[in-house]
């Protein structure tokens, strides 16, 4: 047996009472066919979902790969690595400001100092005297042991996240409904963040190396991050622009005109 | 003024392991050290110093070591170039080029030998190969033997210090007589003679041309000499 009595609904004097506060302010639901996605709603959906990027991980491991210049010292640039070829077993030292030859050099070396006479880490230098006056195995003290570390541990993880930022690039292409247009961004990205990285972080270095070379290498490392970042995006961003312009544009044939 | 001094521990039982770790154990080993008062600012063997051991290594021996050719060397055997001998370090085929990348070896890179103490005082100062950062050989053959007969890739496993058992045997095979590594930082080099003969003649060489420098000569026993190279 029912409560309701028979008749049409929604003409009745008791019908149910329905609080407007709990019905959502969205935009309904686009009409199609129910359990399937509309056209129309994944590219509106597409509006709001950005694609998956590297670009943070490549900026920030670019910064352990990338000489970072270090302005007004006659060419020389942040690295973590050295010049030339080194035995099995790879160098003791951490942190290198040297030129693209490998000839002038600043390093942050852990090993046996002869001034000091015991195993500390020090300053190890040729040629750079004028620009850090700072002699060959002066000690480089707490602050030293800290960046030492840093700098190696960053080293090996930044050429991890790097691989990683390329890799999430290259899923994103391959995963993205316009390739070509995501190709165009990441390799404008990529692109931007070397400038950005440059340009950001020879800043950085300029800044830090009024304050000693730990300075020189915090400013540098970290301007190359955060200019690395701000050059992905706004190469992606550029690319994306340039792509949806050129995509766009049509050229109508000019009309034929009788010859003289 | 400098004052250099030029100091010589024979034998040493335990130093060599702090102040030049790769020098292989398969002979006798001296500790060739200097020192200049006041120190100088700039890391690495000091010119005058690098112009008196380059004289005295190229009077004693033939000395190979690498470098970097400025022509277009290609050829894995001796060529003569001008008055030194060179020859192609490059490595073939796909992987030995990755592999070379991954070591950091120049396309250019050569072995050179030679007897001119010009040529030989280039390993002290040569980036590709920086003997400040250990990544330097000196090998030392006889004077009037050809350039010794070493594949690159043995001489690559000697700069690694590979242990091997036969790396004396393939070192005498080859014609050479004793190897010089660069030490910590650069500030030393050890010597490995591989033939008695080789040993007194550089130690009186050395001595020699420290003398003509103007250097002062000391043989010390380990102690003194660790004493003597670390002190401020």
């Amino acid at each position: 047996m029912g409560e309701n009595l028979p008749g049409p609904r929604g003409t009745r004097y008791d019908m149910s009472q329905i609080d407007q506060g709990t019905m959502c302010r969205a935009q309904s639901g686009v009409p199609g066919p129910a359990g399937k996605t509309s056209a129309a709603a994944v590219e509106s959906r597409g509006n709001h979902d950005e694609p998956m990027s590297g670009g943070i991980l490549f900026a920030v491991g670019q910064a352990s790969v990338i000489r970072i210049p270090i302005p007004g010292t006659n060419g020389l640039a942040i690295e973590l690595s050295p010049k030339g070829f080194i035995p099995r077993g790879g160098s003791t030292s951490t942190l290198f400001f040297q030129d693209s030859a490998g000839r002038r050099l600043l390093r942050l070396d852990y090993g046996f100092n002869r001034t000091t006479n015991t195993i500390d880490y020090h300053w190890n230098q040729r040629g750079t005297f004028a620009d850090f006056n700072i002699a060959d195995h002066s000690a480089a003290g707490r602050s030293g042991l800290a960046a030492y570390h840093i700098v190696k541990y960053f080293r090996y993880a930044g050429r991890v996240v790097i691989v990683a930022g390329m890799v999430i690039d290259i899923v994103s292409i391959a995963q993205a409904s316009k390739p070509l247009k995501r190709a165009s961004e990441v390799a404008a990205g990529w692109a931007g963040a070397w400038v950005g990285c440059k340009v950001i972080g020879a800043g950085g270095a300029a800044i830090g190396t009024l304050a000693s070379p730990l300075g020189t290498a915090v400013g540098g490392i970290g301007g190359c991050i955060i200019g690395g970042i701000g050059g992905y995006r706004g190469g992606s961003i550029l690319a994306s622009e340039v792509y949806d312009w050129a995509e766009g544009t049509f050229f109508k044939p000019l009309p034929e005109a009788a010859g003289p | 003024m400098t004052k250099t001094t030029v100091m010589i521990c024979r034998d040493p039982k335990g130093l060599n392991r702090q102040l030049v770790p790769l020098l292989p154990a398969t002979g006798a080993i001296t500790l060739i050290g200097w020192k200049q008062i006041p120190e100088p600012v700039d890391g690495g063997v000091p010119n005058d110093v690098a112009m008196m051991l380059a004289r005295a290594f190229t009077s004693v021996a033939r000395v190979t070591f690498f470098g970097i050719s400025e022509a277009d060397v290609t050829s894995r055997d001796w060529l003569l170039l001008k008055e030194d001998f060179v020859r192609a370090v490059n490595k073939r085929g796909l992987i030995g080029r990755a592999q070379q990348l991954i070591d950091r070896i120049p396309y250019n890179a050569v072995l050179v030998s030679t007897r001119q103490a010009k040529t030989v005082i280039r390993l002290f100062d040569e980036p590709a190969f920086p003997w400040w950062l250990e990544g330097q050989i000196v090998l030392l053959s006889s004077t009037e033997g050809p350039p010794p007969l070493l594949d690159i890739k043995s001489v690559i496993s000697l700069l690694d210090n590979d242990d091997s058992s036969r790396q004396r045997e393939t070192c005498l095979d080859a014609g050479i007589l004793g190897i010089i590594r660069p030490g910590v930082d650069g500030d030393i080099a050890g010597f490995l003679s591989l033939d008695p003969s080789i040993e007194a003649q550089l130690l009186s060489t050395l001595e020699d041309e420290s003398t003509c420098s103007g250097f002062d000569w000391s043989v010390l026993c380990e102690a003194e000499f660790g004493e003597r190279f670390a002190g401020a």
